[in-house]
């Protein structure tokens, strides 16, 4: 019995040998970094956009060697417009790799759940992949050749990854949206991204192709009312929310002075801030204090020229320093607060932290929370402590009694 | 007879209890129970210690006999059978039903394209091969392949924190205990499938060494319990109470979603291989389980034949199965409505026979 069934062991195995039914070779697939949806000209159409990197065959090391295939088609669904890009392309589109979702404007305001439905389901894409808004069409801004990158996409990619260091707009993937999404309360946000022409928003550059974008910029971010994009936050709003949020990793502030004349300012790097929050009484009410901590490492000081002591630096600046980013951050964190109660939305998570520390007074308030939102106390207190004020404590300073100082 | 230690059994009932079992687990308890479904799982599992102290109990006074053996003792040889017969039907037709989920687990997330004869055929072919190796060459199974489940388990946990939504599973006990309790219902039968294999095993565990055993059932209770109620927890965490809902196997969500650093990703295929070493355990103790049955109503004692035709029954239930939402609710009625009923009624009948008749015998 023992020989018979090895032998139909032996007999079985090879057929284990050939490997994966279907299996394709990495050369054959083509590696879809970034997609793009957008409405339809057709009715109930999409436009989708495919962006694939494909390296260059002998080309040099780097980005500059990356063929930038992108590719647009119109269909009535996700998986139909897959099927348009098997008929041109020859290789496998494989959107494991998809790191960023592109969505347009336009399609953000309509609602963005039956295009995200495909992302959500189908096995091959990865919730962990960048969701964003672009002010336009989404096409458009993936058809964007960055300078450095030349893809739109790894461009976004690379901006998202970095944003740690200036925390302009909230780094959103597939699957925070979906968690967001479903819950009852907080409003989601998604930042957006414009394709950046030489001359506009304070930024020029020398591109190759007269008035064409060869940038992409990420700021701000789209307020949603379920998947319907309801309104813009301002670089000012966000990041009062993502304050609020205990978002900020770190950030650049800049803070005019009142000491040192006019143009005077002070600039600085946050190198650490926390956002605590807590439900307390006010005025016979309940509200939410939200006290925010941090340090800042000074980097710039412009204004009149003086020549200053480390004990002056302490006594006249240091304090009114923080002063002055200590008001910005509230000023951010108004603004946010304040664009919420007049749109109705809680994105902020207001309610969120209410129902987390007092369910009961939450179940009072929930089926109304929208109208309340507008009148609910809040206070935001900001602490922020300096780290060191730089490499040196004055500016430079033209010799004294030259007439120059 | 074939003994198994101390260890071993512990090691064993672990991998039987736990199964794939972390798979619908949060979904399943999610349901009812909410961001609060990972208190719904310690309690559910906690059922598994009473049923297996009275199945120890039993053996304590029929040493060396299995549970079917008993059965047919205390109630009599045709109502013991048609018992036996029962029990050999549903673990069989539920070794079938996980193996199907196996299938439905590699094609809906690595292999697509890969025949289901083939997984359900190699699966199979491996359970019959452990299962004819005996109970103690299964065992030392175990004892390699379920630390890496535990691991893999630990380290998908771990890897997830950066994905975690802080506040998700706030605030707790909103509603109360009754959804807790309701949500615990679903997975009460998880803890149920245990005596199924524990029934059979009793032939092979040392003798007299009950307080061990007793002890080998808490902790390996324990141990999947905490496994399972931090998968619960992970995935409320990293979806929400609603997404833990809506995603089907939230698990294999999780593993596409662990990254390390820019360089690793796509960690999930490495992790399927853990998670068919874990499906592989609880299908062979199933199937064994199944065997046993039938030998006990039969007579047939180790029969290879029985062996492959129970294989190739398996392999014919599995292929006319679906995957998908239409399995995962087949395999909660199965574990609802015959396994419950079953395991839950089946040994306190015994017990309350095997009172009866040392009462009848005092007299």
């Amino acid at each position: 019995m023992r020989k018979w069934f090895s032998l139909l062991l032996a007999f079985l195995m090879p057929f284990s040998m050939s490997g994966c039914w279907g299996k394709t070779e990495v050369e054959e697939l083509g590696f879809i970094m970034a997609m793009g949806i957008d409405q339809g000209q057709s009715p109930d159409t999409y436009n989708i956009t495919y962006q694939m990197g494909v390296p260059k065959k002998g080309g040099e090391g780097g980005g500059r060697s990356i063929d930038n295939l992108t590719l647009t088609v119109e269909a009535h669904s996700m998986r139909e417009s897959m099927d348009k890009v098997y008929s041109v392309s020859s290789r496998r589109p494989f959107v494991g790799t998809v790191k960023v979702i592109v969505v347009g404007e336009k399609l953000a305001r309509s609602g963005i759940n039956p295009a995200l439905d495909f992302f959500q389901r189908y096995y091959e894409f990865r919730r962990t992949a960048f969701l964003v808004i672009s002010k336009g069409p989404a096409g458009q801004l993936l058809g964007v050749e960055t300078r450095q990158d030349k893809l739109a996409g790894l461009s976004i990619l690379g901006i998202i990854e970095q944003s740690k260091a200036t925390s302009s707009f909230p780094v959103v993937r597939l699957g925070h949206y979906l968690t967001i999404l479903a819950d009852e309360i907080l409003a989601p946000v998604i930042p957006i991204a414009y394709p950046l022409k030489s001359g506009e928003a304070g930024m020029m550059y020398k591109g190759k192709e007269g008035d064409v974008a060869e940038e992409i910029r990420l700021s701000g971010a789209g307020v949603l009312k379920g998947d319907r994009l309801k309104d813009i936050l301002s670089e000012k709003e966000t990041r009062g929310n993502m304050f609020l949020q205990n978002e900020v990793k770190q950030r650049f502030i800049t803070a005019e002075l009142e000491m040192g004349g006019k143009n005077s300012f002070a600039s600085a790097r946050i190198l650490t801030t926390r956002t605590k929050w807590k439900l307390e009484p006010m005025d016979g009410k309940v509200g939410i204090h939200y006290t925010i901590t941090g340090t800042w490492d000074g980097d710039e000081l412009s204004g009149a020229q003086q020549r200053l002591s480390p004990s002056e630096w302490l006594n006249q600046y240091e304090s009114k320093v923080n002063e002055a980013f200590t008001e910005v951050i509230q000023e951010e964190c108004v603004a946010a607060i304040q664009k919420s109660r007049e749109l109705q939305l809680d994105f902020i998570g207001i309610g969120k932290h209410i129902q987390q520390r007092d369910p009961r007074y939450w179940k009072m308030v929930k089926d109304d929370w929208e109208n309340r939102l507008a009148s609910f106390p809040v206070v935001v207190d900001v602490n922020l402590r300096p780290e060191n004020e730089g490499t040196t404590i004055g500016p430079p300073t033209n010799p004294p009694g030259t007439g120059e100082e | 007879m074939q003994r198994i230690s101390i260890h071993q059994f512990m090691i064993l009932s672990a991998a039987i209890l736990l199964g794939t079992t972390f798979m619908p687990v949060a979904q399943a308890t999610a349901q009812t129970a909410g961001r609060d479904a990972w208190l719904a799982v310690m309690p559910a599992y906690s059922l598994a210690i009473p049923w297996g102290y009275m199945i120890l109990y039993l053996a304590k006074n029929h040493p060396g006999l299995t549970l079917m053996q008993i059965a047919e003792k205390l109630l009599g040889k045709w109502p013991g059978k048609g018992i036996n017969l029962m029990y050999a039907g549903i673990t069989g037709y539920f070794a079938a039903l996980l193996s199907s989920q196996l299938v439905d687990l590699f094609r809906r997330s690595i292999l697509p394209l890969v025949p289901t004869t083939v997984f359900a055929g190699g699966i199979l072919l491996l359970v019959v091969i452990l299962a004819w190796s005996g109970v103690e060459v299964f065992a030392r199974f175990a004892e390699i392949v379920f630390p890496l489940i535990a691991l893999g388990l630990i380290f998908t946990t771990l890897f997830s924190i950066p994905r975690f939504e802080w506040g998700e599973f706030l605030p707790i006990l909103e509603n109360g205990w009754m959804p807790v309790v309701w949500g615990a219902l679903p997975i009460v039968p998880f803890a149920m499938e245990y005596p199924l294999f524990l029934a059979g095993m009793l032939a092979f565990l040392p003798q007299g060494e009950g307080p061990r055993l007793k002890a080998g059932i808490w902790r390996a209770v324990l141990l999947v319990g905490l496994l399972d109620t931090a998968i619960t927890l992970t995935q409320t965490m990293v979806f929400g109470p609603e997404e833990t809902k809506r995603l089907n196997y939230g698990l294999l969500a999780l593993g596409k979603m662990i990254e390390i650093s820019k360089t690793i990703a796509g960690v999930e295929s490495i992790f399927m291989l853990v998670w068919m070493g874990a499906s592989t355990l609880k299908i062979t103790g199933l199937f064994l389980g199944a065997i046993w049955g039938i030998e006990q109503v039969t007579g047939w004692k180790r029969k290879g034949w029985v062996y492959i035709g129970v294989g190739f029954l398996l392999l014919g239930i599995n292929l006319n199965k679906p995957g998908g939402a239409a399995l995962v609710l087949e395999i909660a009625w199965v574990d609802q409505y015959l396994i419950l009923p079953l395991v839950a009624m089946g040994v306190p009948l015994l017990m309350v026979a095997e009172f009866w008749q040392r009462r009848r015998q005092r007299r």
